[in-house]
Formats: C-alpha cells, sequence, structure tokens
C-alpha cells in the first residue's frame, strides 16, 4: 500500500506544477462569469442553462485531464526509461498499475473536485433550484466518472501510445454515450445468439451514462434511490478491479 | 502561481466587460451580417440557430425529449415479459403512453445492467410551470443571435415573453428586432400584430401590421389555415377599429376557405346585421 | 552463495516481423559478491537485454539468471537491488526530495529514516542545495546525479549502473567513482556497463567484454590486460578483441 501511495503522490503533485489545470479553470470561470453576468430579456433569476452549461464543462475538463493523465503514463514512463528503476524496486507488476490508477485518479479527482467547487459556489449564487442532496449526488457519481475513465485510459495506454489511448477513449466515449440506448434497445429485442452476442458487447461496454446527472440536476428532477448509487458504485468498482488486472497481465507479457 | 491568478481575473474581468451580444459591442457596429461572430460561424449559425430552438422545447419538457420517453417507456416494457404492471395514461399534450409503475421489479430479461438504466434516466413527462417558465428564454436569445432569420424564435419567443412571462414590452422589442431582420417574413408581422391586438389593445397598429401579413403571405405558398389564421386576426382587429368593411371582407374570405365553418357565417350574418341597422 | 549475479546459458532472440535478431547467444556470467564489475561491449552487443534480463524484465526462455540467490522477477529478490538506466528523464514536476521520496515509499521506507537516507544520498551526489528546485530545471549531469541516488535508496547489496559518468564533468565522474569505491569497501557489489574505458580500467576489479551476444573475454582486469605477454590498455585490448570477433 505504501509503494502504491508513494508512487499515487508523485503524480498528484505534478498535476498542481503543471499548467493544463491552471488553464482550464481559466477558461471555466471566465464562462461561468459571463453566463451568470448575462441578463435575457431584462428576466432575472435564470439558473437552469447556468448549471447545464458549468455541469457540462465541469465534467467535459476533469475528463480531459483524467484520460490526459492516465494515457500518458505507461507511454511516457518507457519512452524516458524510467521504467526500468521503477520494475527494479521491489515491487511487482500489478502494484505498478494499480498505483498509477490511484495516481492518475486523484490527479483527475483533484480538478473534478476543484472545477465543481467553482461550478458549486456559481450555482450556489444564484440561489433558485440549489439542492444540495442532487448536487452531492451529482458529485459523487462525477467522482466514479473520473475513477472509470482513468482506468480505461490506463488499459489502453499498456498496449498503446498516449495520442492512440486518447484517440480511443474518445471514440469508446462518444460510442457509449451516443449509441449506448440504441445497442440496449437491439439487445433486450434480440433473441438466442444475437442476443447473446450483444449482451456480451453491452456488459464489455463502460457505461459512462450511468454517471451523467445533467438532465437531473438542470431540470431539477429527484434523487437517485440509495440502491442506485450502491450498484453503479459496486458496478464501477468491479470494471475497475478487472480492468487493473487486466493491465498488469498485459505489462508482464510486454516486451519493455 | 500569483501571476497565473492575476491573469485569471484579467481575463474574467474583460470577458465580462466585452459582452460579444452586448449591443455596444464593437463587432455590432460592423452591422449585423458583417458581425464577426457572423462571419466565423458562416451558415452553420443557421444550424446552431435551429438546435437552439430544439433546445428550448428540451428545456421546456424537462431535459426530456419525446423520442427519448417513449423509447424509455418502450424499453421498461420490453424488459418484462409480464405487462400486468403495465397501465396507459395520457401525458400533458393527451397523447397516451404506458407507464410502468412497478419500478422496482426484477428485470426478467438481460440482467440487472440492461435494465438498471431505466431507474437512473428521467422518463417522465412534464411541462415548465409558472416562474420556471423563464428558464428557456436563454435559448430563444441564443436562437435570434445565431441566426437573425430563425423566424420561429422570433414568433414563439414573443409569444413567450408577451403571454407566457407577462412581459409585452420585451416581447414587442423581439418582435421588432425580428421585423427588421425579416421584414418580407409574413408570421412575424402577424405575432406583432397579435400581440398589439391582444395585450396592447393598440388596434391600428393590429391592423396595419395585419395587412402587411396578407400581402405578403399571398406571395408565398401558404396553405387555408395560415390564410385563415390571418385573416381572422384582421378581422378582429379590423372591427376593433370601427372598420367593419374590412373586417366583414376578411370573414368573406375566411367562408370561402371554409365554406363548412357555421361560426364564420354568424360572425358575416352579425357584422351585416349591425351595418344594416345603420 | 558467492556469487552477486549469475548467468548460464543464456539465449535470447528479438524478433520483428519476419527477421530474428541474436541478442544473447548463450552468455555465460558470473559476478562475486563485493566486487566490481565492468560489462563492456560495442553498440549492439546486448548489454543492455543482459542487464534487462538482471532486472527481472524479461524471463528467461533457454537458460538461468539468478540474482543475490534468486530470481530476479521475482519481488523479494529485488529488495536488495538498485538499478540507475542511462540517460532516464526523471519526472520533470517533481524535485531530488519528492523523486527520492516516491521511490523510497516503493521500498517499503518511510518517516524519519527515509528523510535521513534522502538527506544522506543528496549529500553524497552534492545535490543538497537543489534539493527542492524541480527536476525541469536540472542540466544532464545534474539529472545524472540524481538517478544515482535514487539507486542507492534501499541500501542495495547489487547495484547495477548503465553509463554511470555519461553526462559527467572530470570532478563529478572523480566524485562518482570514489562513491563507487566506497560502496565497494562497504561489501555492495557493483555491475555496471560504460563506453568509458579509462574509467572501467580505473575502478573495475573484474570486467566481462560481449560482442552480438557472445561473451569474448571475462576477468580481471589486470590478467586480461596482460593476455598476450605484454601489458596494453584496456582500450587497446578492447578494439583488438572486437576486431578478431568480426
Amino acid at each position: 500500500m505504501k509503494a502504491v501511495l508513494s508512487i499515487a503522490r508523485g503524480m498528484y503533485l505534478e498535476l498542481f506544477r503543471r499548467k493544463d489545470f491552471y488553464v482550464m479553470l481559466i477558461c471555466m470561470l471566465a464562462l461561468l462569469s459571463i453566463l451568470a453576468s448575462q441578463r435575457y430579456f431584462n428576466v432575472e433569476g435564470i439558473t437552469r442553462y447556468l448549471r447545464d452549461f458549468g455541469y457540462t464543462v465541469v465534467m467535459l475538463f476533469s475528463f480531459l485531464i483524467a484520460v490526459i493523465v492516465s494515457a500518458s503514463q505507461i507511454p511516457w514512463e518507457i519512452e524516458s526509461g524510467t521504467i526500468y528503476p521503477l520494475i527494479a524496486k521491489p515491487v511487482s507488476r500489478l502494484t505498478i498499475v494499480t498505483a498509477k490508477f490511484f495516481g492518475s485518479f486523484m490527479t483527475g479527482g483533484a480538478a473534478f473536485v476543484a472545477y465543481y467547487a467553482v461550478f458549486v459556489l456559481f450555482c450556489a449564487a444564484q440561489g433558485e433550484g440549489f439542492s444540495v442532496v442532487l448536487f452531492a449526488q451529482a458529485f459523487y457519481l462525477g467522482i466514479l466518472f473520473i475513477a472509470m475513465v482513468s482506468a480505461i485510459s490506463l488499459f489502453f495506454s499498456v498496449f498503446m501510445t498516449m495520442s492512440a489511448a486518447v484517440t480511443i477513449m474518445m471514440l469508446v466515449y462518444f460510442f457509449v454515450v451516443n449509441f449506448g440506448d440504441a445497442l440496449r434497445k437491439y439487445v433486450l429485442g434480440s433473441e438466442g445468439i444475437q442476443f447473446i452476442f450483444g449482451c456480451g458487447i453491452y456488459y464489455l461496454l463502460p457505461h459512462f451514462d450511468f454517471f451523467d446527472m445533467r438532465i437531473r440536476l438542470t431540470h431539477e428532477w429527484g434523487v437517485l434511490p440509495v440502491w442506485i448509487l450502491v450498484a453503479i458504485t459496486a458496478y464501477t468498482g468491479v470494471y475497475i478491479a478487472l480492468l487493473i488486472f487486466c493491465s498488469s497481465a498485459l505489462l508482464e507479457k510486454r516486451e519493455l | 502561481m500569483i501571476r497565473n491568478f492575476v491573469l485569471a481575473g484579467g481575463i474574467i474581468v474583460i470577458s465580462v466587460r466585452i459582452d460579444v451580444f452586448n449591443d455596444e459591442c464593437l463587432w455590432k457596429k460592423f452591422g449585423e451580417d458583417k458581425s464577426v461572430f457572423m462571419k466565423m460561424f458562416g451558415e452553420a449559425r443557421s444550424i446552431l440557430g435551429y438546435m437552439s430552438i430544439l433546445q428550448a422545447d428540451l428545456y421546456f419538457h424537462g431535459g426530456v425529449g419525446h423520442f427519448y420517453e417513449e423509447h424509455a417507456h418502450g424499453l421498461a416494457l420490453a424488459s418484462r415479459d409480464d405487462e400486468r404492471d403495465a397501465v396507459e395514461v395520457e401525458d400533458d399534450h393527451g397523447h397516451p403512453h404506458e407507464h410502468n409503475h412497478n419500478a422496482f421489479a426484477v428485470p426478467s430479461k438481460g440482467g440487472i445492467l440492461l435494465n438498471i438504466v431505466q431507474h437512473i434516466y428521467v422518463s417522465d413527462h412534464k411541462h415548465l410551470l409558472g416562474k420556471d417558465e423563464k428558464e428557456i428564454l436563454p435559448w430563444f436569445y441564443f436562437a435570434v443571435k445565431m441566426d437573425p432569420h430563425n423566424i420561429m424564435a422570433y414568433t414563439v419567443g414573443g409569444y413567450w415573453l408577451a403571454d407566457r412571462m407577462k412581459d409585452v414590452d420585451e416581447g414587442l422589442n423581439l418582435l421588432k428586432q425580428g421585423l427588421v431582420n425579416n421584414p418580407e417574413s409574413w408570421e412575424i408581422n402577424a405575432e406583432l400584430a397579435r400581440v398589439y391586438l391582444t395585450k396592447k389593445h393598440n388596434y391600428s397598429s393590429a391592423k396595419k401590421l395585419l395587412i402587411g401579413a396578407d400581402k405578403l403571405l399571398s406571395g408565398v405558398p401558404h396553405d387555408r389555415f395560415q390564410e385563415r389564421y390571418v385573416l381572422s386576426l384582421l378581422a378582429d382587429s379590423a372591427e376593433l377599429s370601427k372598420d367593419k368593411e374590412l373586417a366583414l371582407n376578411s370573414y368573406r374570405r375566411i367562408k370561402v376557405l371554409f365554406p363548412e365553418d357555421p361560426n364564420v357565417e354568424r360572425m358575416i350574418a352579425r357584422l351585416a346585421g349591425s351595418e344594416d341597422a345603420r | 552463495m558467492n556469487e552477486a549475479i549469475k548467468i548460464e546459458h543464456l539465449f535470447h532472440t528479438y524478433h520483428t516481423g519476419k527477421i530474428s535478431t541474436d541478442a544473447i547467444n548463450d552468455m555465460t556470467l558470473s559476478v562475486p559478491k563485493g566486487q566490481i564489475f565492468g560489462f563492456l561491449g560495442p553498440n549492439g552487443a546486448g548489454k543492455t537485454t543482459t542487464i534487462k534480463y538482471l532486472l527481472g524484465i524479461f524471463k528467461p526462455k533457454r537458460g538461468t539468471v539468478a540474482v543475490l540467490g534468486g530470481s530476479p522477477s521475482e519481488v523479494e529478490a529485488r529488495q536488495k537491488m538498485g538499478y540507475m538506466p542511462e540517460n532516464a528523464e526523471y519526472y520533470k514536476y517533481l524535485t531530488p526530495r519528492e523523486l527520492l521520496r516516491m521511490y523510497g515509499g516503493v521500498c517499503g521506507l518511510g518517516g524519519t529514516e527515509l528523510e535521513k537516507r534522502i538527506d544522506m544520498l543528496l549529500g553524497t551526489v552534492d545535490l543538497i542545495k537543489e534539493s527542492d528546485r524541480i527536476l525541469k530545471t536540472f542540466s544532464k549531469g545534474m539529472k545524472q546525479r540524481v538517478s544515482f541516488a535514487q539507486s542507492l535508496i534501499n541500501d542495495p547489496d547489487l547495484l547495477i549502473l548503465d553509463e554511470p559518468t555519461g553526462g559527467l564533468d572530470p570532478v563529478s565522474r572523480k566524485r562518482m567513482r570514489e562513491s563507487l569505491l566506497a560502496l565497494k569497501r562497504e561489501g555492495k557489489t557493483i555491475f555496471f556497463s560504460s563506453h568509458e574505458l579509462s574509467e572501467v580500467e580505473l575502478i573495475s576489479d573484474s570486467i566481462a567484454i560481449v560482442n552480438r551476444g557472445r561473451l569474448l573475454a571475462e576477468g580481471k582486469v589486470s590478467d586480461i590486460v596482460t593476455l598476450k605477454g605484454e601489458k596494453q590498455s584496456l582500450e587497446n585490448y578492447f578494439l583488438e578483441i572486437i576486431e578478431e570477433a568480426a
């Protein structure tokens, strides 16, 4: 555990010394400031579009940081030669991959927390439509989303270059968000071998839609039941654990 | 670090001041069609304008599109063998659809993962009501700024401001702005006239605009329902501004379009009778 | 067991598409404990591949590799091993102190014991003043010294160094030599590869020369360079043996 935390801490420290985090924070502040200062047709108290834009920007920026940080870990270590002194230490590949995951997750998570805090401040200042429970749920699911994204990007980076891993991650995200519904409908409407095959693909794909609270948050729909949060947490935990095991197995086989 | 925060502060202050949509903005001085914003997006702005209108509709329905709502309910049924729990209900538009109340039933097909999403996604139907109705206004604002030739943005936006938000002056401002950008639009002329007629009780202005709308309508392909709409308003505004002849002519034209409508006959008889009485 | 490193009949072939290259061809090598052992060869001789076996990156399919009595692919065997790579670009945004703290944590160290060790190592490599500067601002020589420090973080019994004096100025090279000799006096075993033959001749007890995966010579420096009856420099001997093998 000490080894995992040591490596993760090193990665986490790097986030605050890079410019990316601050550039995105400034962009977010600028965007939310512009949106919050707007008055449309002299009507005051319009809040939903700010929550909509703000939440989208928070998730997008955190997603980008998580993907870029995770996808760069293993390829960069190999390219720079720092993988060798790491492997030479008394740690297993599984420990290294786990540490890289935790580091990426902490980094992406820290960025998400910072951006989300700004977003919450802006929404709370507006006053209307601010539900503490909903925002807390959205925060929790956002953290799980970052963990999922970090694990998947790290997995891809074990056997791809950084740019390929980032691209594939973006494509997977795009596909799941836009076609996940259609796939679900197809699977539920199919039978026999088609159903089995469809189920297999469906269960393999990461379900980013589980973590999307945009509509609930923006339009003040009710909170999610607790059992759903537990189910999503369990799903995320199992998925990440499987990915970490697969990543370490692949790293073991990879010719460095 | 300090330098970064000073830079951030500067950007925020400047960005709030340089408001793309502000009338005092530099870019606006070059004219609507020649603004930097327009040049940047080109023809894509009409798509952006249309998407803004769709967003307004989505916001009106609490973020849940019609497609998804039916889709989600369909999924809820497809995942169950037993449809006993399905209940037919009507939504706010009067459309019947089946709603499954038994949200916690064990799914029968595909396992929990395939069915959990129907508990996560919002699929109910609702409309914005009361003070929440203002939430769709930004999308009308964006729609007309993206595409000054988006007629629907002006007419629906104008209706929303004047009738739902009870801000008649803002509604009129929007419609007038629409008319400046689209002088050939019969829809905006008609909607502007309607607001004058029903909210401002300015019958003469309404009548003038409707005469114009009628002329414009005759020069474009249209159906009888659109023509009837304009003529009805024209008849009302003419009658209220004591121009009975114009009112009668309008009703007679409606009768030609809808000979089966007894109401039109009654209106003609009432007006003709009162004229005869004079 | 008196050997820190024992390699027996090791083979390794790289496959790139349809082309196969023998990187190591029936290598048998042993390094006694407590010695400084120079591992020499031209570029592409198989030195780095051999080092990868010693680090446990490759697992032998033909032959055996033992490090400090155990298989290097096992975590326990690497407990008392340190490695200094050639030209490693460490994490740019960490300071040397943070980097050593990270590697120390990986080795299971922590607390005041680790901090004392970090201070001692930074003093050894003369980077105390720069200990809180980020590595991005370091010169090549300074990075090399950081690299040496991290290889010693867990007080290893076996040190594997790849070009330890590469990029160092003469003063730093002298310090490095002195450090290695001091480590030898503590009973550590040092296995290093280098192209700086004059450095190798100065500090090594034994050497091995490889080319195209084959071991061409192995033994004490003094014995090898007087093999043909007359004493010559290591460099001349090296060039001669490589040409003969070609």
